[in-house]
């Protein structure tokens, strides 16, 4: 596999991202020994867990040893970098982490708290999954939707168009169309 | 420009009688010193006084605004609160959806596909 000293050559990241929750339940499974065996056997070198308001704290791991390279953060002013350097993400509900994920045609499991007392996110979550937009999972499954995924089967997102919204407001306040 | 919320999330409706009391009295204050033409909002409760203000006063006559509610792409199922509230009351003068399953529950709304 070569020196993963900088792990610049074949560096495969996994991201996950709780956004501005608290997702303890995603967290504590993500840096299970089962979740990141897993994650290596599907070959993933390194995880980055952005942990937000959360109390568990992940173990860190350099992954000299061969093992899945671990490190965590609470917040950061924008994840889109980390999206763009990861191979797969692995999110929370939020609609804003989903699109943000999808619109840059990262494979993503979203990963629903089932804590959470009104959970009308994981509407959304359930509809893009039916659409094969992403995997869906909770914390007890996400161990085996990581061994079955085939991210090749993912159907990419299309970005969605705001003008249809415009073109009727336009027509309602009797602009003339264009 | 900051408005008032009516209710945080997760605040106890009983103190939300009182903060959408607040909430209603200072949307009543912008709606007059900005008698906008247009009211474009997407929830969530934030925007339910200032439509309901928009609204009274068609009521009463000044058709100063127009009031356009889109609701958000994560209600794919159910409407948000303040959704229903504006369908139900049939404050909004147009009512947009992301998502065709809303659409064939509340059938006087616009299903306008994903906007995001």
């Amino acid at each position: 596999m070569g020196d993963s000293k900088d792990g610049v050559k074949g560096k495969r990241v996994v991201f996950v991202t709780v956004g501005t929750t608290c997702f303890d339940a995603l967290v504590k499974v993500v840096d299970s020994q089962q979740v990141k065996d897993e994650l290596l056997r599907r070959g993933y070198s390194n995880l980055l867990i952005q942990m937000g308001r959360g109390s568990y704290l992940p173990t860190k791991s350099s992954g000299d040893d061969g093992s899945l390279a671990v490190d965590y953060f609470t917040f950061s002013s924008s994840i889109a970098d980390h999206l763009r350097s990861a191979s797969l993400v692995i999110s929370h509900a939020g609609s804003g982490s989903i699109f943000e994920t999808l619109q840059l045609g990262k494979p993503l499991i979203v990963v629903v708290n089932e804590d959470l007392m009104d959970n009308h996110q994981s509407e959304l979550a359930e509809e893009l999954a039916e659409r094969r937009h992403l995997y869906c999972a909770r914390p007890p499954t996400l161990c085996q939707t990581i061994a079955g995924m085939d991210l090749k089967s993912l159907v990419p997102y299309s970005p969605g168009d705001a003008t249809p919204v415009a073109k009727l407001i336009n027509r309602y306040l009797g602009f003339p169309e264009e | 420009m900051q408005i008032y919320r009516s209710r945080e999330v997760g605040q106890s409706y009983v103190t939300s009688v009182w903060t959408t009391l607040v909430a209603t009295v200072h949307a009543l204050w912008l709606m007059i010193k900005i008698r906008p033409q247009v009211v474009l909002c997407n929830g969530p409760g934030t925007c339910f006084p200032l439509c309901v203000i928009a609204f009274i006063f068609k009521v009463v006559g000044i058709r100063w605004s127009s009031i356009f509610y889109v609701e958000s792409i994560a209600r794919v199922k159910k409407l948000s609160l303040s959704g229903l509230l504006l369908y139900k009351l049939q404050i909004a003068d147009q009512f947009f959806v992301q998502w065709p399953q809303l659409q064939r529950k509340y059938p006087r709304a616009h299903y306008v596909g994903c906007l995001m």
